[in-house]
């Protein structure tokens, strides 16, 4: 009870020593706690573009000039396959296509696409056109791994069972039912395939002054998204399975790496592959914004402790003197150098928590405001990129997280470090010299 | 009773040893003032330091009622046994009168709260000090007051024994005198002992004893 007393009468006593401390506190927690808070988002939005994108790496043809060549076996796919931590293996490519008894869909939401803002040009050719995936495994797919998209009708095109899954939206609006026979045109070539199934897609097809990608808009709608077998898929392109560059699937992205490497110490010819690591390719094209974020926090968090211990040691080392020569009055009327030691820490704490409790409060907002800021400065591009392959957007904005335990445990490492140190400096004076000394000192 | 015992006191200075106090022995008794004067830096004040255990003797022991301070404590010792005041008084500068005496008080448990305060209330009011001056911030009330305030924190927790470093050194003749009259009356109804360090000649004249202190010895003057 006395140390409570003693803190409030000091703080009253003291009110501008209270206030300049409660003030430092406050702006150094508050600093910390934001930039905490925003090294939690970084990487929560990190993490979570890392899980959209998925954890990949595709092995391609070294030269260029090779792009064509029959190189990829089914040996190949094999060996691949059998690797520690791959969870799936996949040949894809996409190609624009005419749809020939059938419409595609023009749903969207947002923006008229043919208005002056957008300014998509009206090209009837392209404007009609739908996407022909052609996969060996339609759900290792981008859309179905990821789980924007599912069937819901019927099943995946496979070499054994050739044929079209296309979305339910198209299907409703063509009035197209699994085992009905669809027609596309493409390259002066037709392409009759059977509906093997329909699925169902997450995706909303928006149209922003951002996404603007010209005639083709609608073909990059996620409903006019036809996925089909490779075989059917070499019919219209001329591309077919031993061509097509080929995609490692891996367990977690942490891994990737790791089975990249292993794959790289495999007996391929590597003068004629190359392993791309895809997870890294593509991260690094969308999450510049994240990047720079998670950056500049993780080199102000450093900051900010350094900061912090160097005020604090400069704030405390004013009031030093008055602890001293206060602490010699404690240790004349009986009071160990602990017990008056203690005194400073308890009115320390009690100064310290309502710093702590603001700060928290807080930096959430400081958080959101300085997001914003990065992101309009960053230009909406940088903070959502629309990801066509998939017609789902990849949003790599970074929403403000609360920090987890691991962060809140360092934050609050770093506050009770502050309080001790600011106590141990005038305290150091205190535990050295004798009483007489202390008192003797003033 | 409080004694000294062979009591030696040095301290290194430029890389010579500094002897301050020197084969000290004396006792203090419950009842009297004592006096203790000499010029300055001659030891008085490390004499009280010592006796209070604010610092502790290089040789030699010290006893209350027969038993080492050194097994008391030196905490302990200034909690129950011996109160200081000093010439610059020591008081927090950011409390009133009252508050400074109610810490004491909470310091030594010796008694808390509303009955702390009461009893910080009388003994100030009993030294001359009016409920308006107690209730005023250490920094607006007299020296003499202050120093009165600084008594009043010493007698909070009924101490046997009173060490005072130049007790009126700070103040005019007329609130010297206040302070020697409530000093000797402390030593002579209170049954306390009061060990004065001066160099005040008015100080002396009050004294029950009075001792010089000369190359770190004591010198009883005179009784």
């Amino acid at each position: 009870m006395l140390y409570f007393k003693m803190a409030f009468l000091e703080m009253k006593g003291r009110i501008v020593k209270t206030l300049i401390l409660f003030a430092v506190f406050l702006v150094l927690f508050t600093g910390l706690h934001t930039v905490l808070t925003l090294l939690q988002s970084a990487e929560e939005a990190k993490s979570s573009a890392l899980k959209r994108i998925g954890a990949s790496v595709t092995l391609d043809y070294a030269d260029i000039e090779d792009v064509g060549k029959r190189l990829f076996t089914i040996d190949i796919i094999d060996r691949l396959s059998s690797v520690e931590n791959v969870v799936g293996v996949n040949q894809g490519y996409a190609d624009f296509a005419t749809p020939i008894n059938f419409q595609n869909s023009k749903a969207h939401s947002g923006k008229d696409p043919h208005s002056q803002e957008v300014q998509i040009e009206n090209e009837p050719g392209f404007e009609n056109n739908v996407i022909l995936e052609g996969n060996i495994r339609a759900e290792y797919s981008d859309a179905f791994r990821n789980g924007a998209a599912a069937v819901v009708s019927g099943a995946y095109p496979t070499v054994s069972q050739p044929g079209a899954l296309i979305s339910r939206i198209l299907a409703e609006q063509n009035d197209l039912s699994p085992d009905d026979e669809i027609v596309l045109h493409a390259y002066g070539k037709e392409l009759e395939l059977q509906v093997v199934g329909i699925y169902d897609t997450a995706a909303q097809f928006q149209v922003t002054s951002e996404n603007i990608i010209g005639a083709a808009v609608f073909a990059y709608s996620p409903y006019n998204r036809i996925y089909v077998d490779v075989d059917s898929f070499s019919q219209l392109y001329g591309t077919d399975s031993a061509t097509l560059p080929i995609r490692i699937y891996i367990s977690s992205p942490v891994k990737v790496q790791e089975t990249g490497e292993k794959i790289k110490s495999m007996d391929f010819d590597w003068n004629v592959f190359r392993l791309v690591n895809t997870t890294a390719t593509e991260y690094s094209m969308v999450a510049n914004s994240i990047e720079s974020v998670s950056s500049l926090t993780k080199t102000f968090v450093v900051l900010f402790t350094l900061i912090i211990s160097v005020v604090i040691v400069i704030v405390m080392s004013i009031w030093a003197e008055a602890f001293r020569y206060e602490s010699g009055i404690w240790l004349s009327m009986g009071a160990s150098k602990w017990r008056a030691i203690l005194m400073l820490l308890v009115s320390t704490i009690i100064i310290a928590i309502p710093a702590v409790v603001v700060s928290v409060l807080s930096s959430s907002g400081l958080a959101s405001l300085i997001l914003r800021y990065q992101a309009s400065a960053a230009g909406n591009r940088a903070s959502s990129v629309r990801q066509f392959v998939t017609g789902v957007e990849m949003d790599t904005s970074i929403v403000v997280a609360t920090l987890n335990a691991s962060m809140n445990i360092f934050f609050y490492a770093v506050v009770a470090g502050s309080i001790l140190l600011a106590c141990i400096l005038p305290s150091y004076a205190v535990l050295k010299l004798k009483p007489r000394e202390i008192l003797s000192k003033k | 009773m409080i004694s000294m015992n062979n009591v030696c006191f040095s301290y290194r200075q430029k890389r010579r040893n500094r002897d301050i106090l020197v084969d000290l022995s004396m006792q203090f008794a419950p009842g009297k003032v004592y006096a203790i004067y000499g010029p300055s830096g001659v030891g008085k004040t490390t004499c009280l330091s010592v006796l209070g255990g604010l610092d502790t003797p290089t040789k030699g022991s010290i006893e209350i009622d027969g038993t080492d301070i050194k097994t008391i404590g030196y905490s302990q010792l200034r909690k129950q046994f011996v109160s200081f005041v000093f010439q610059d008084y020591h008081l927090f500068p950011y409390m009133t009168a009252i508050e400074n005496v109610v810490v004491a008080a909470s310091i030594a448990n010796k008694s808390k709260g509303h009955e702390a305060k009461e009893q910080a209330t009388a003994l100030l009011s009993s030294l001359g000090l009016d409920s308006d001056t107690i209730r005023r911030p250490i920094s607006q009330i007299s020296g003499g007051q202050q120093q009165r305030t600084a008594i009043a924190r010493a007698l909070i927790k009924n101490p046997t024994y009173i060490l005072a470093d130049e007790p009126t050194g700070n103040l005019d003749k007329e609130n010297a005198q206040v302070i020697m009259g409530i000093l000797v009356n402390l030593a002579h109804k209170q049954n306390k002992c009061i060990i004065i360090a001066t160099h005040s000649d008015l100080v002396c004249a009050h004294a029950d004893v009075t001792m010089k202190m000369e190359d770190g010895k004591l010198f009883v003057g005179g009784e």
